[in-house]
This record gives structure tokens, C-alpha cells and sequence, in this order.
């Protein structure tokens, strides 16, 4: 502990930006309960006459919860044991080849989302794409991945798991590192299987881990809007409509700001609750 | 219960050889302890011994079966490991159950057994604990008690006590040994603490460099250690050397230090060896008990020097005598009267003595 | 998990996992090589049915890009591109380095002084990594408007703040708590001020994992959408932002396109490579504390 105010003087001040960012956040919360019109600003305050609207009036609002929390489950259902593997693979390599691959691995890590999903909208081109032409070589039909209602939110999915299995692996590949290596010798010689020992030994270690990689995931999945904003914009037909994308509809499209909002409010505690609920698990 | 057998064993980890060829006989139910400084290749050999290193040449024979691709596992071994290498997650009892369960016994076999394990080790208060939730006393004996719950052919100790405070040290020492008389199983303990090698050991095997110094009994390798690295590195405090040629005194052999001109009188027991010795330079030890000293010069003194300090330690005292810049070290009375810079003369015990080539470091006396 | 000894691993097994690797490695490498190619393609050889995979390589979408026209409405103006990445380099630059300072002495802040609500501060930092980003940027878009902060430079520099912010405080703290507190004392003893305990002693430890972490901030702000999107204008068109303008002219620029995204990723990556080895420690680190 050192000598009274001055650190305190001059260090609190580059508190300002997070606290400006909190006071904008705590706005918007006002504002969700007024109706602000863009082209009118605020005439009412309705408290929580949006919130109700959204949940007696808004099929759309529910359609996209049910959307969203689809997609979720899909995205972070599948990148977490996925993600896991791969990283077991990898603590199985040794020298160059890890520094390879993991260098190979981060490449997802530095494109943006919206890059990625221009990329890979190229490559799912009902014509001219890379994978229909790989299916019609096996002999499969090809697919329209982005304008079937029925598979829209399966390639949203996919873009996902390319962009987020680096993350996650790298998260557990760190984490698996950090594992203390002698038990591990000491259950070779205790006679326990590779599965007996994962069972036992790795998997509550990797306790931790698995937390972190779920949370960031979930809040990631929950809040997905570039990817869909640069690919389907929550079409067709709705398939792949989140509830970020109708909220941004609401403002931009519609102009209806305090409204729009209010589905962002919803979204942030469908987020927290579920962290909450994550949080719970926490080994402590 | 097994025999185990070392043939011309090497472990090389790229061009750096840990262990170059080395030959070992353990029997059966013995205590053997491995015994040398660090970076010696005693770990390396032991954890071949296990099977969780690879050999890069030679054998190892577990009675008469050759053991070199086993896994661990059909090795049947037990292994307490220097750093205990517990399992975090589980609690005491499941640590002591694991060996158990990972081979399917059943559970009420395993829960006598881990009752009766933690019987042995005063572990019982402790069963439900984690290891980061208990002492390092009572990790080293979870340790020691995940080794014995299963029975194995083969102990295998890993410098289990070297991260044990002294005062504990000692007591777990007897555990120890006591442990491996109630179950008489063949044991290969390794360790850098020779008086730990000395005190547990049946027969010890002294390692420097990869290569075996010398294997005997501790009464051996004590009274006759075969080259200088064996009998400095045993015995505390260790042996002390003098530069010497052999010289003829009228009539008598006497060892002449180079340095100071004292003399040796050369026992008539090696007297013809040292005969064809004359003017040769050889490194003359003797252990500090055989040293009296005397604060006045006696009839029978040989060597003479200062005082330089002088420890008494309750039981004994330990006097360093500087002669003529080298310091000797004796084991006296407790109640040694000498203060720095007093005159001492002192009498050695030539029956005691070993004689060492410089040059090829072997004892003269035993080769 | 490290079994590399007899008796564990049989071979069937390892094929197995070499075959995993490579499917997933591909299914990485491969969309980004295929659109690599594609950014060299020519307008034809684009449009080909089937794709072709041999094809003579031209420049020319690179050219459009920087030096070329596009379209808009029926008007041909000079590419937004080149100015889309200067402003990219000010605004992401700006960022972090705003960032840099800021962050490393609130993290300061956080990991040695003790003051009432310092947790609190801790939690709200770390949350606006889970908040949607609509949900800051939609009440800023109002609040910048009034204050004429909208489409400019400083706006989105101190909106992007949102981004690097977080990660510098969380993993900054994280290194300043692992550093034990007796060098910076020791320095007080020998008459240093705080300050100088905080620039001699403790920057000097933290730099390579600073330097590694400022470089992902940047990387993030460089790779940011929304925030360019929705609180910046055709003058301050971020690169993501403009790589997507051409998403509307989906039959015709293809090729423009692979190479406006290729434009985007190539610098991020030289970075990442850069400083991947600190990246993994940092990650994990910096993840068990939270």
C-alpha cells in the first residue's frame, strides 16, 4: 500500500471512458422505457409499456428468442466438445508440428466476423460455391446453404464453429498445458486407461476451463449480429431471425429506438441469467 | 515379490547420456536404494525401471521376464514419487482407492482396503480432505499409502522424502522401512541423501554420471569405498585426503604429505602393497572418527595444525583443523577445549586408512 | 496429457487422430486459400461453373480496389477503399493506444490500491464483454448525434474503447497481480515515488505481455463491424465495413470482393503471428482469474 491520493488522483481518471460507457448503458435503459422515435425523439414514458408489448404483441419477438436460443444451443453445443478434442489432439503433438498448427489455428482468431461471413458466403454459393461443387463430386445434391429457410440457420452454425473452434481450442489447449504433469505419470503406473484417467483426473481439472470457454461462448452466441447482418440479415422467410437483428430493424428500419431497446434490455438479461446459471457449476 | 535385473542399461535424451550401460542385481524382497548427486541418472534409471520413460538400450528383466515393452501397468510396480504427484481433484480416499478402482475391484474390497491402508498411515482424520487441503507430511504418507493399497511386485521410491522437513524426515525414515519389512517386497529406493541410503538400504548402488561408482552393502561402501567420488560423496562429515608419496623413514614406509611434510605411518597390513610405491603420489584418506586430536604434541602425532573452529553438537563436536591451508575435519568429544588459532596435533589411525591412485581414482587398496 | 511411452497410444489410434487434425485444419485453411485464389481471379473466370482451381492469376481486382471506381447509383467515384483503411489504421491505432494508457493504469489501479467499489469496477469492465454491442451503441447513436461526435474520428476511437478496453484491464491486472508486490516496495525504500516504482520497476516486467495484448486489442478494434456500421459514415467507412458495401453488388464483384477481404485479414494476421506465443499464456491466464 502506498503513500494516500496521488495514484488515486491519477489513476481514476482513466476510469472515465468505462463509467461514460455504463452511464450510455443505463440511458439506453431509460430510454427503453420511453417510446423515442428517431424522427420524433421521446414524447412518452411508457415504463414498462414496451416490455409488455414485446411479450403480448410481438410474435416476431418471440419467434426471435426461439431463433436465437436455437442457434445458441447449436453454436455453443457444438464448439465446446469440438473445440475440446481438437485441443486434446494437439497436447498429443510435439514440437514443430504444434507450433504449426496452432499458428494455423489463430488464423480464424484475427478475421473479422463479417470478413468471415463474406468468405464463407462464397464458398456456399447455390451456383458457383465451393462446397455444392464438392457435393456434386460425392454425387450429393446441392444445397442452397443460405436460402433454405430449412438450413439458413445450420450455415450460420457452420460460419460459427469457423470462427469460434480456434477460439475455444486454444482456451483448453492453454489450459491443458497448465495440467500438472506428474499424476498423470502416476496413474500410468497405477494401471488406470487412458478413458479412466480422462474420467477422473482431466475432466475435473479442466473444470475451470470449461467455464470460461462456455460463458464467453454463450455470451458470444446470444449476441450474434455481425455474421447475420453480413449474410442472411435474418432471413429467408425469418429462419435466421435473432433477437439483435430485430432490434436493429426496430432503429433503423423502423426508427423505433426506445422500442428497439427494449429488446437489447431483454437480450443482455437473457445473457446474464444465463451466466448466472453457468456461474452456478463453478468449482470453488 | 520379484528379482530385477539391469543389463547394460543406457538413456539417452538426444546426444545427452543419463544413464551409459549400467548393470544392476536386485533381489528378491531386498531394499535397494539407488544412491547420488543430481543429474546422476538415478531418476532416469528408476523411472525406466517403472515404465514411464523409454529405453534407449540394454534390458530389464523383472525375474524372467523381460519387462523393456510392458506398460506399466503389467509391470505390477507401485511408485511414490518425489513430489507425491497426487491427484488434485480427488479427495484422500478416492486418491487411495484410485489404483484399486482403475483395475476394477470391487467396491467393498476397495473401501477395507483403503481403511486398512489409511489405518497403517494415520490417515484416517484426513480421508475426505483434498490434497491442497492437507500438509505435506500427510501427502508424502497418501503418497506412500496409494503404493502399498495395491500389493505390487515392486516398490519403486522416488526420492519420496526430500521435500520433507529434517524433524519429520527422520521419523518417516523408519516408516518407511518399516513399511517395507511388513510387506517384504522388493524395493528400489532413490535418493541423494546418503545418510538416508545408509540408514534404510540393504545393499545401495552409488551412481555418478550415468555410471555405477560402486554397489555393496552400506558397511562396504563405507569401509570400502572402491574410488574418491564413492568416499567423499558417503559419510558426514566426509573423508579427509592428503597428497602423499611413500617414503622409506629408516626402515619404515610412511606416507610423506606433499604439503607440509607431515607423515603417515604406512600399517604393516598394506606394507607390500605400497613396497613397489616409492616416490608415487597417492591420495591418502581417513575418515574424520579416526582422527584423535591433542592439544599437546604427543609421541605418537603425525600430523600437526590450528584450530579453525570447533562445533560441539551435544552428542559430539566436530573440530576443523586448519593444516597448512587445507582444512580436516574430525569428529571429537563434545567438550573439545580448543579455540581458533590453538596448536593441535593429531594421531591418525593408519589401520583406517584408503589409499587412492589421483589419476585413476580408484582405491590402490581394493583393486 | 502426455503419453508418449510403451504401451499407451496404438497405432490405429494415432491415424485416427492425425485424421482429425487434418479435417479440422482444412476446414480452416481451406475457405481462406479458396478465397485467396478468388481475389486473383478475373471477372470470368470468377463466374466459371464448375469453380476452377487452375486459372491465370491477375491483379486486377486489386487494382479496382485502390486505384479503381466503383459504383454508385450509375455514377462511377473513386474507390472508398484506400481511405476506408487509413481510417481504419487512425481509428483502431487511436484506439488502442488510448487504450493502452488508460487501461494499464486503471489496471494499476485495480490490482494494487484498495478503494470502495473497486470490485464493482472490475465487474462492470469485464461485463461489457457479454453486454450486445447494439445495446451500447444504440443510446451513443442518439447522444452522438447531439454531440455531433457521429461519423467522426474521435467518436468511434472513444466507442471502440468498448473493445479493447476490457481486454487490457483484465489481462493487464492479472499480469501487475502475479508480480509480487516487495519490488515495487523495495523501490519505495530506496526513495522511488509510486510513479516511479510504476515505470521503472513494474512496466518494464509487464511490457512483452503489454506489448502482446495491445496487439490483439488492436486486432479487434481492426476487425470491429458495428461500431463502424452504425456511428460512422462514408468518411470514416472502417474496413469491414466497406469490404461489406460489396456485398450488394453480389453477382458482379466477386472478385473485388476476395481482394477488399484479403486486404482486411493480411494485417491482422502478420500481427497475430507475431505475438502468438504470448497470446496462449495471456488467454488462459488472464481467463482462470476472471
Amino acid at each position: 500500500m502506498i503513500r494516500r491520493w496521488l495514484p488515486y488522483y491519477l489513476t481514476l481518471p482513466s476510469f472515465i471512458v468505462p463509467t461514460a460507457l455504463t452511464f450510455a448503458w443505463i440511458l439506453g435503459l431509460y430510454y427503453s422505457l420511453t417510446d423515442f422515435d428517431l424522427r420524433y425523439g421521446i414524447r412518452n414514458y411508457l415504463g414498462l409499456g414496451n416490455y409488455a408489448d414485446l411479450i403480448t404483441r410481438s410474435p416476431a419477438f418471440w419467434g426471435s428468442v426461439a431463433t436465437t436460443l436455437k442457434y445458441s444451443i447449436l453454436a455453443v453445443g457444438l464448439s465446446t466438445p469440438i473445440g475440446f478434442a481438437v485441443a486434446m489432439l494437439l497436447s498429443q503433438l510435439t514440437g514443430l508440428k504444434t507450433r504449426l498448427i496452432r499458428t494455423i489455428m489463430m488464423a480464424p482468431l484475427c478475421i473479422s466476423p463479417v470478413v468471415a461471413t463474406i468468405m464463407w458466403r462464397i464458398i456456399m454459393g447455390p451456383t458457383q460455391g465451393l462446397l455444392n461443387y464438392g457435393l456434386n463430386l460425392v454425387g450429393l445434391p446441392k444445397l442452397d446453404w443460405l436460402g433454405n429457410p430449412g438450413i439458413a440457420l445450420w450455415s450460420l452454425v457452420i460460419i460459427d464453429l469457423w470462427l469460434s473452434v480456434p477460439f475455444v481450442t486454444l482456451i483448453f489447449y492453454g489450459g491443458l498445458q497448465s495440467l500438472p504433469k506428474t499424476p498423470y505419470e502416476a496413474a500410468q503406473v497405477d494401471g488406470a486407461s487412458r478413458f479412466f484417467t480422462f474420467r477422473k483426473l482431466t475432466l475435473p481439472l479442466m473444470k475451470p476451463f470449461l467455464m470460461i470457454a462456455l460463458l464467453f461462448r454463450a455470451a458470444d452466441a446470444l449476441n450474434a449480429f455481425d455474421t447475420i447482418y453480413a449474410s442472411t440479415k435474418g432471413g429467408p422467410m425469418r429462419a435466421t431471425y435473432m433477437l439483435n437483428i430485430y432490434a436493429y430493424d426496430n432503429v433503423i428500419r423502423w426508427k423505433q429506438l426506445g422500442y428497439g431497446l427494449a429488446i437489447m434490455v431483454v437480450t443482455y438479461l437473457i445473457v446474464y441469467a444465463v451466466s448466472k446459471r453457468l456461474m452456478a457449476f463453478w468449482p470453488r | 515379490m520379484s528379482t530385477i535385473a539391469l543389463r547394460s542399461l543406457w538413456k539417452k535424451y538426444g546426444k545427452v547420456e543419463a544413464v551409459k550401460g549400467i548393470n544392476l542385481q536386485i533381489q528378491d524382497g531386498e531394499f535397494f536404494c539407488i544412491l547420488g548427486p543430481s543429474g546422476c541418472g538415478k531418476t532416469s534409471t528408476m523411472r525406466m525401471i517403472a515404465g514411464i520413460e523409454s529405453i534407449t538400450a540394454g534390458e530389464i528383466w523383472f525375474d524372467n521376464q523381460l519387462v523393456n515393452d510392458l506398460a506399466p501397468v503389467k509391470r505390477d510396480v507401485a511408485m511414490a514419487f518425489e513430489t507425491y504427484a497426487l491427484y488434485p481433484p480427488l479427495t484422500v480416499k478416492e486418491n487411495l482407492a484410485f489404483p484399486l478402482e482403475a483395475r476394477g475391484e470391487p467396491k467393498a474390497r476397495i473401501n477395507e482396503r483403503v481403511e486398512e491402508v489409511a489405518k497403517i498411515l494415520d490417515l484416517v482424520d484426513v480421508l475426505d480432505q483434498k490434497p491442497a487441503q492437507i500438509s505435506g507430511g500427510h501427502q508424502q504418507r497418501v503418497s506412500l499409502g496409494r503404493c502399498i493399497i495395491r500389493k505390487p511386485r515392486v516398490f519403486l521410491f522416488d526420492e519420496p522424502l526430500s521435500h520433507v522437513d529434517s524433524e519429520a524426515r527422520r521419523k518417516m525414515r523408519g516408516e518407511v522401512k518399516r513399511l517395507q519389512q511388513m510387506f517384504k517386497t522388493t524395493s528400489v529406493y532413490v535418493t541423494h541423501d546418503q545418510s538416508e541410503a545408509m540408514a534404510l538400504a540393504d545393499r545401495i548402488s552409488v551412481m555418478n554420471l550415468g555410471e555405477v561408482q560402486q554397489t555393496g552393502t552400506p558397511n562396504e561402501i563405507y569401509h570400502h569405498p572402491h574410488n574418491l567420488f564413492v568416499a567423499d560423496f558417503i559419510g558426514e562429515p566426509p573423508f579427509n585426503f592428503f597428497d602423499c608419496s611413500v617414503v622409506s623413514d629408516g626402515g619404515q614406509l610412511a606416507f610423506r604429505t606433499q604439503v607440509g611434510n607431515h607423515r603417515i605411518l604406512v600399517p604393516n597390513t598394506i606394507k607390500e602393497r605400497m613396497g613397489d610405491s616409492l616416490d608415487r603420489v597417492l591420495r591418502v584418506g581417513v575418515r574424520p572418527m579416526y582422527i584423535t586430536p591433542s592439544l599437546v604434541e604427543q609421541e605418537d602425532s603425525q600430523i600437526h595444525g590450528t584450530v579453525y573452529v570447533f562445533e560441539g553438537l551435544g552428542e559430539e563436536g566436530v573440530l576443523t583443523v586448519d593444516v597448512d591451508g587445507s582444512l580436516i575435519r574430525i569428529l571429537t568429544e563434545p567438550d573439545f577445549e580448543g579455540k581458533p588459532g590453538d596448536r593441535v596435533w593429531l594421531n591418525v589411525d593408519s589401520s583406517r586408512i584408503q589409499v587412492f591412485d589421483p589419476k585413476t581414482t580408484n582405491n590402490v587398496l581394493s583393486c | 496429457m502426455h503419453f508418449k511411452r510403451p504401451g499407451w497410444g496404438k497405432t490405429l489410434g494415432a491415424i485416427g487422430m492425425s485424421l482429425g487434425l487434418i479435417l479440422v485444419l482444412a476446414f480452416i485453411v481451406l475457405p481462406l486459400l479458396w478465397m485467396l485464389l478468388m481475389s486473383f481471379k478475373s471477372r470470368t473466370d470468377v463466374m466459371a461453373i464448375p469453380p476452377k482451381i487452375v486459372f491465370t492469376p491477375t491483379l486486377v481486382n486489386y487494382q479496382r480496389l485502390f486505384f479503381g471506381t466503383q459504383k454508385a447509383g450509375y455514377d462511377a467515384v473513386p474507390s472508398d477503399f484506400p481511405r476506408a483503411m487509413v481510417n481504419t489504421i487512425i481509428i483502431a491505432g487511436g484506439a488502442t493506444l488510448l487504450s493502452v494508457i488508460t487501461g494499464t493504469l486503471a489496471a494499476y489501479a485495480l490490482a494494487r490500491l484498495h478503494f470502495k467499489g473497486r470490485d464493482f469496477m472490475a465487474f462492470s469492465v469485464l461485463s461489457f464483454r457479454f453486454s450486445p454491442a447494439l445495446s451500447i451503441i444504440l443510446p451513443v447513436y442518439a447522444i452522438y448525434r447531439r454531440l455531433g461526435l457521429y461519423n467522426t474520428h474521435i467518436g468511434l476511437i472513444l466507442i471502440y474503447q468498448t473493445i479493447s478496453l476490457p481486454l487490457i484491464i483484465w489481462v493487464v491486472r492479472s499480469y501487475i497481480e502475479s508480480i509480487p508486490v516487495d519490488l515495487e516496495q523495495a523501490a519505495l525504500v530506496d526513495g522511488y515515488s509510486w510513479w516511479g516504482a510504476f515505470t521503472r520497476i513494474l512496466l518494464p516486467l509487464i511490457a512483452p505481455g503489454l506489448a502482446a495484448t495491445s496487439v490483439l486489442a488492436f486486432v479487434f478494434c481492426w476487425n470491429n463491424f458495428t461500431f463502424g456500421l452504425l456511428l460512422g459514415a462514408a468518411e470514416t467507412h472502417t474496413l469491414t465495413v466497406a469490404t461489406s458495401a460489396f456485398v450488394s453488388y453480389e453477382q458482379v464483384l466477386w472478385g473485388v470482393m476476395a481482394a477488399a477481404s484479403i486486404v482486411t485479414i493480411l494485417p491482422a494476421m502478420v500481427f497475430i503471428f507475431l505475438v502468438q506465443r504470448w497470446l496462449i499464456r495471456g488467454l488462459t491466464f488472464g481467463a482462470v482469474k476472471a
